[in-house]
């Protein structure tokens, strides 16, 4: 019959097998924590504080950074909810979202899977399409800028064709302005997320596709009926990384091309966290709008993990 | 660990760092303002925390500014710093060049640390207008009376300066015109005398466009510097008085304000600027004008040694913008002012006081300030022999310009920080086509309520 008391070794002292069992795991945890300890810390001091300061500052006033803050506990909140540009950013910002997760990801998938075939020549198409991705942000926006222009090289273009009539000031038109800047992101997400993608599907078992072809399946079946559905978890990580680079990065391009006009055509709520905090002298407030995306961007990961999962094998 | 464990675990983490953020975080109300005075009086430079470095020990000072190389104001500097350290052997000059737009967040993040430099030439706009505030760079009363530059200013330079509580921010150094820009080439060949009316303006612009030219005038409606040939339109319908109450306070119910932005929209839809304006950025509306494709544009004095325009120079007349026949204004008008270049003391010149008073009046002597004359600066002091003989053409040209215009001042200091990139944006969409006055009107009171 197995001892219901166990000796701890080098002490001589006896615990009931539960106990010892309980110090044991005690002493595996204690373990863990301390080797896991350096990254706490670094998780603690880089990740953690600065979003505890975000929700800490969010509720003050405060001019510049060197200036004083003044405690006003959820006032920065409540001007949020009468606050007409919020609205406009978010719209701005949700149509973004939007169009480019619908271009991009189908697109990137496509081209992926096309990668994945590893057709001849698929090393050399693999890194064009990855090139936009090491291209610094400003070099892109001053090349964007040159052909954007009124008299650029989609404008020369269009006007050498005879198509004058769909030569636009594409930065200066309210019409035209937001779809410029979603056609940036959309140039380099494609190319970017298709290798993303190529890197997911070469797992694939080729068994798959061969048996689907011995059925006689094209590609397209095998790429929309088979493969993307085995991707599907992957398509959601991707999707969430897209999502948030819209959400928060794509301020970038309106920083440097537009500044959220022409009136408040770019105007998204990445760009107002950025005109808050340094352009305006609201800090706090740019803070509050920092906690609105956080939030938001919470919410929506969520929902795409549980359409996922809901819809993925 | 399960899930329970795991959640409770994070949970106490963000906790725990909010806490410890909200404990090391210094709150406190903001001091009480400073107390109103009926007219702008000098005020006293708060004592500085730690002593002035004697003479005799080497001092080295830390200037930021944006006057490189490229600059045509950049050599004239390096004389100055090269000159003044041969005469002040105790002390060394380290100079940084920035990028004109980041010194004021470089300067205010460095100060965060203690670690900005002593000086920083900068221009006075957004976030630079509260240094003298919130102690970035404290206010100069007492250096310039006590450095004997008292009286040496030009009114308008030390004016332009001058908060509304009588605290100067800074030494005023560049003074600066913004004229419109006249290719008499373009306006000989199409028989045309410079508009001075805006009436004139618009036949103008009927008689380029049949001649293939286009709008005769290029802006930058798709950037700022567009949006200041915006202001100078509007403005030319308002006294100073009445700029100061729609720009500077948000009331754009005064008639004249109404009658500015009218002015504008009726100029932008009579065809006065050039096609697709809205889309126009500052380095593209440059080329055009230097190659001599648009008759007329608006610069600065910035511009007046531009390589870029070099061949062009002798073609170009320098003017004020047309007025309507109700304007206030006798005359065409242009900006004219000096808020392009100040020179600041932080609380680390403060600390190298004799240094920085020696730099100081060693650079504001008529003689060295002479030197930035030719890249186009207008000297802030009283007292600055120029031979025009021996300026650059545009140079010489500018000093002509009150002859034939009325200068206005900028809205740098007038439009309040929080709400001027709201205004940009406004400005940039007023150029497009199809935005009406009232819209224009209704957006910037919108602008300026949200911002109070």
């Amino acid at each position: 019959m197995a001892s219901l008391e166990k000796t701890i070794p080098g002490s001589g002292k006896t615990l009931s097998n539960e106990a010892y069992h309980r110090r044991n795991a005690w002493r595996r945890r204690a373990t863990l924590l301390l080797l896991a300890s350096p990254a706490l810390a670094w998780f603690l001091a880089f990740m953690l504080w600065p979003l505890g300061n975000m929700f800490y500052i969010s509720t003050t006033k405060w001019g510049s950074i060197n200036g004083v803050k003044q405690f006003i506990f959820l006032n920065n909140f409540s001007r949020m909810l009468h606050d007409p540009k919020i609205a406009i950013a978010l719209q701005n910002t949700g149509t973004q979202i939007v169009a480019e997760i619908l271009i991009i990801i189908p697109c990137a998938f496509m081209l992926g899977f096309f990668l994945s075939l590893r057709m001849r020549g698929y090393r050399i198409l693999r890194t064009i399409y990855f090139s936009p991705a090491m291209i610094s942000v400003a070099a892109l926006a001053m090349i964007f800028l040159g052909m954007y222009r009124p008299d650029g090289m989609i404008n020369t273009l269009l006007n050498s064709v005879g198509l004058s009539s769909l030569a636009f000031p594409w930065l200066g038109n309210k019409s035209t302005a937001l779809a410029a800047l979603t056609a940036i992101d959309v140039w380099g997400g494609i190319g970017f997320n298709s290798v993303l993608f190529f890197a997911a599907l070469s797992n694939l078992p080729e068994e798959l596709y061969e048996a689907a072809m011995l059925d006689g399946a094209g590609y397209w079946t095998i790429m929309w009926r088979i493969a993307f559905p085995l991707m599907l978890d992957f398509v959601a990580v991707v999707t969430t990384l897209q999502f948030l680079y819209v959400l928060s990065g794509a301020a970038q391009n309106v920083i440097l091309l537009t500044g959220g006009g022409p009136g408040t055509a770019t105007f998204t709520i990445g760009y107002y966290l950025y005109d808050q905090a340094f352009l305006s002298g609201r800090l706090g407030y740019s803070q509050a709008i920092g906690v609105l995306i956080f939030f938001t961007g919470i919410v929506v990961i969520l929902l795409i993990r549980r359409l996922s999962s809901r819809f993925s094998y | 660990m399960n899930r329970k464990q795991i959640f409770l675990s994070i949970s106490l983490l963000v906790i725990a760092s909010m806490v410890l953020t909200a404990c090391g975080a210094a709150t406190a109300t903001p001091p009480p303002p400073p107390p109103a005075t009926e007219a702008p009086a000098a005020t006293s430079v708060p004592p500085t925390a730690v002593p002035p470095t004697p003479t005799n020990e080497p001092v080295t000072l830390n200037i930021w500014h944006n006057w490189g190389p490229d600059d045509t104001k950049g050599a004239p500097l390096q004389s100055v710093f090269k000159d003044f350290m041969a005469a002040n052997p105790d002390i060394t000059i380290k100079d940084t060049v920035l990028v004109d737009a980041d010194i004021p967040l470089k300067v205010e993040t460095a100060s965060t640390s203690k670690q900005e430099p002593d000086l920083v030439f900068s221009v006075l706009f957004d976030g630079v207008l509260n240094w003298a505030d919130n102690g970035v760079a404290p206010a100069v009363n007492d250096y310039i009376k006590d450095w004997g530059l008292d009286g040496k200013f030009t009114d308008l330079a030390l004016a332009n300066f001058t908060q509304d509580d009588g605290k100067i921010r800074a030494f005023p150094l560049e003074g600066f015109t913004w004229p419109i820009w006249y290719n008499m080439k373009l306006f000989n060949e199409a028989g045309l005398p410079i508009p001075t009316t805006t009436d004139e303006l618009i036949a103008d612009a009927k008689i380029f466009r049949e001649k293939g030219l286009g709008g005769p005038v290029i802006a930058s409606g798709a950037d700022g510097m567009g949006g200041a040939l915006f202001n100078l339109i509007v403005q030319s319908q308002m006294t100073d008085a009445e700029t100061i109450q729609a720009f500077g306070k948000g009331d754009w119910t005064i008639p004249n304000a109404i009658k500015g932005v009218e002015l504008f929209v009726k100029l932008r839809d009579a065809g006065v600027f050039v096609d697709g304006v809205e889309g126009v950025d500052y380095a593209s509306g440059n080329t055009r004008f230097f190659e001599g494709k648009v008759p007329m544009s608006h610069f600065g004095s910035w511009s007046y040694t531009d390589p870029a325009g070099v061949d062009l120079a002798p073609d170009v007349k320098l003017g004020g913008f047309p007025i309507a026949s109700d304007s206030p204004w006798k005359s065409p008008v242009y900006y004219s002012g000096y808020f392009a270049k100040g020179v600041f003391v932080t609380p680390n010149g403060q600390a190298k006081l004799d240094a920085v008073k020696r730099f100081i009046q060693y650079l504001y002597q008529p003689d060295v300030m002479a030197r930035f004359v030719p890249a186009g600066m207008t000297p802030p002091l009283k007292e600055v022999s120029i031979d025009k003989s021996t300026l650059p053409p545009l140079v010489g040209a500018a000093l002509d310009l009150p002859n034939s215009g009325t200068p206005i001042t900028t809205l740098d200091a007038i439009i309040p920080p929080e709400v001027g990139t709201d205004v940009g944006r406004i400005q940039q969409e007023a150029f497009a086509p199809g935005a009406s006055a009232e819209k224009i009107l209704a957006d910037l009171t919108a602008a300026y309520a949200a911002a109070k």
